[in-house]
């Protein structure tokens, strides 16, 4: 597609929901109050959006104008994308206050000594999350405006949540940002989502369990009245979901990926136990909210007792990645 | 009985299922109310039942490959698109010499409908054309009728000549391999075809029941997938890898939590298929237990991980590279591999779900 102001302008309001684009707008600060107030007549969505192509093109909108615009969109609806976690390790100076500017200069000035026609722009929201916009180009091309790669760093953290980064300029922005934030190592960490503050509150360990000690005593109680058996019963299920999510809202994550090689196991058929190599399987869980799901499983008695220790991690290791493999003996003999 | 051996090979004792298996297989449940009913009733319903009763076992005919039998183009048609099942009730008066006038009839029928302002999501001034067709080599025993392919072109009503029709709905009903019992009991003059699939606008498929239900007095049905067929579909598409080679067999279940959770089991082909052949015996036939067995020690390998039954949810879509079946009855086919034998199961789910 070849790029115009115009097209890039139309591409980002069309990505932006109706019923936000008026504070969205506001945010920009690029149309006049008059103009903003003009909008009013404008009812439905397109016809919205055409007035307001029109009104910027009005007033000789720019590529830097329009950048600003989506980065003010992604910022609001951060929940539209794909959220990677990455983890720096081994500071190079303990430096306690990081100046934002500093780390702005180094980045922007190493990615442009890596590569060429690359448009980089940081801007600080008030939260002091630096969000990093990156539109890759290369030697032949100009910056690509309509595929993004976004980053959000928060200073004094040892983490960078990044959306939509292609698996050749990986390599480019992890340097720049090891070189700017000043460590010797970048990690990926095998969590994604989409709710950016969940995945902060998961990795920062916010978000902590609390330890219901009592559970364990609840379950050799005998009732004879039956009602009162099933309440205690609940109550009893109900100790051990917060023991293990605890109270409260739970982080939003959307799936959970396990890859599992492990050995096929048939107590009573004996069925492949002469299989040496594991049994390859993946398994996802998806939900809307999968740690609300995971701790409602516990209250409604669908897992016997406690979650299984693969799906506490998820909460517990701030991860939503894993491979489980087991340890196969190389000349399996019969257990 | 199907279910309860589908039962019994569930309940096999072991450390996995301490608890009790709470899944409340329909088997049972039409069992007990069978005793509640007059005795005159009683033997009917015995009668019907047995007469429908699914096999325990299924030929799985390798040699009979559909695309030695159907010309390629014709398989083209069914392959690669989004079923959607129904079950019908015999057709009166059906005849497979008349399917010209049907063409006529049906083209006409949907042109007054549009007339008479049925609500059109297709279109207000286009024309439409219907083709009627008859797809040789699908039945496979003498009773089955062929089976008949419907298609719908539409075209603008001010297109410049030359511009070619689009298919925009198309539809077939089949028989395969039905009970002949069944269809030898049925009065002269019915034919039937308990299984019809439509792809297209809901609309459409809406006003070609219509027709078919005032035409030829029959009734239709949407036809659901329950757990054991999606089961055999498992185990039948499982068992192609000796003849073709597929990357992954995939069961999706969700579970009835807060919020729902959907859990997608992908097993990798190589492992799936040893893990059936040690499974499974003869190499003709797949038998109710084999298949039995195969879902059940996949849902033990998950319940050994992940200490969650599976069996509290609901199986709710089979898929492999060579074909995807879903519970709310839609199947899409992606290679002619066992069709014969994905068709008698679903003719014969077909046969069950048809109220007498």
């Amino acid at each position: 597609m070849e790029y115009t102001v115009a097209k890039f302008l139309q591409k980002t309001l069309n990505k932006i929901p109706v019923s936000g684009l008026r504070r969205i707008l506001e945010e920009w600060d690029f149309l006049s109050p008059a103009q903003l107030r003009s909008l009013d007549s404008a009812k439905y969505g397109p016809a919205l959006r055409l007035k307001v192509l029109a009104l910027c093109e009005e007033n000789h909108v720019q590529t830097k104008h329009v950048i600003e615009l989506d980065m003010i969109y992604n910022h609001a609806y951060s929940t539209k994308r794909n959220w990677s976690v990455f983890q720096f390790y081994e500071q190079q100076e303990l430096t306690y206050t990081m100046k934002v500017t500093e780390f702005v200069e180094q980045f922007t000035a190493n990615l442009k000594q890596l590569t060429s026609h690359v448009s980089v722009v940081i801007k600080q929201f008030e939260d002091d999350a630096l969000l990093i916009r990156v539109a890759w180009g290369d030697n032949f091309k100009r910056p690509n405006h309509f595929f993004p790669t976004y980053a959000v760093y928060h200073p004094h953290s040892p983490y960078v949540f990044i959306s939509h980064l292609g698996i050749k300029q990986r390599p480019l922005l992890l340097q720049a940002l090891l070189i700017a934030a000043k460590y010797t190592d970048i990690k990926e960490i095998q969590l994604k989502g989409r709710c950016l503050k969940s995945l902060r509150d998961l990795v920062m360990r916010h978000f902590k369990p609390i330890p219901c000690p009592k559970a364990s005593q609840e379950i050799s109680a005998s009732h004879p009245n039956i009602t009162n058996e099933h309440a205690k019963h609940q109550a009893y299920l109900k100790l051990v979901a917060d023991d293990a999510f605890g109270e409260g809202t739970l982080p939003l994550l959307e799936t959970a990926v396990f890859k599992l090689e492990t050995k096929f196991k048939d107590p009573v058929n004996r069925i492949l136990e002469n299989k040496t190599d594991p049994f390859r399987c993946v398994i996802k869980f998806s939900s809307p909210n999968l740690l609300e799901s995971l701790k409602s499983s516990v209250e409604l008695g669908i897992v016997n007792g406690a979650l299984s220790p693969l799906l506490t991690s998820i909460s517990l290791k701030a991860r939503n990645h894993f491979v489980i493999k087991e340890r196969m003996p190389t000349n399996a003999p019969g257990p | 009985m199907f279910f309860f051996t589908c039962l019994s090979a569930r309940d096999v004792p072991g450390d996995l299922h301490s608890t009790p298996n709470i899944s409340n297989p329909n088997g049972y449940a039409s069992g007990n109310l069978e005793t509640g009913l007059p005795s005159s009733r009683k033997y009917a319903s015995f009668r019907r039942f047995s007469l429908h009763k699914p096999p325990s076992s299924r030929e799985i005919n390798k040699a009979n490959n559909l695309s030695q039998k159907i010309e390629p183009e014709q398989i083209s048609l069914l392959i690669g698109k989004d079923w959607h099942l129904h079950y019908v009730t015999p057709l009166y008066k059906f005849s497979h010499s008349a399917i010209r006038s049907y063409s006529r009839q049906l083209s006409a029928f949907i042109a007054a409908e549009k007339q008479k302002g049925v609500p059109f999501d297709m279109g207000s001034d286009n024309i439409f054309r219907v083709n009627f067709s008859i797809i040789l080599g699908i039945a496979e025993k003498e009773g089955d009728s062929e089976a008949v392919f419907i298609q719908i072109y539409t075209k603008q009503f001010f297109a410049i000549q030359g511009t070619t029709e689009n298919v925009i709905w198309s539809g077939w009903l089949a028989c395969v391999n039905c009970n002949t019992e069944y269809i030898s009991s049925l009065p002269p003059r019915f034919t039937y075809f308990p299984l019809f699939c439509s792809n297209g606008p809901e609309t459409m498929t809406a006003i070609v029941r219509t027709w078919f239900q005032k035409t030829f007095d029959c009734n239709f049905g949407n036809l659901s997938i329950n757990y054991s067929n999606l089961s055999w579909l498992a185990a039948i598409w499982t068992d192609c890898k000796q003849t073709v080679d597929f990357k992954y067999l995939k069961l999706s279940w969700t579970l009835p939590l807060r919020p729902p959770l959907d859990v997608t089991y992908t097993i990798n082909s190589e492992d799936g298929w040893e893990l059936w052949n040690s499974i499974h015996k003869e190499n003709d036939q797949i038998t109710l237990e084999e298949m039995g067995q195969f879902m059940y020690v996949l849902e033990s390998h998950f319940f050994r991980h992940f200490k969650v039954h599976l069996t509290f949810g609901e199986l709710i879509e089979v898929s492999t590279s060579l074909g995807v079946v879903q519970k709310n009855g839609r199947i899409k086919f992606l290679s002619g591999e066992r069709m014969t034998a994905i068709l008698t199961l679903l003719t014969e789910n077909a046969v069950l779900m048809m109220p007498v």
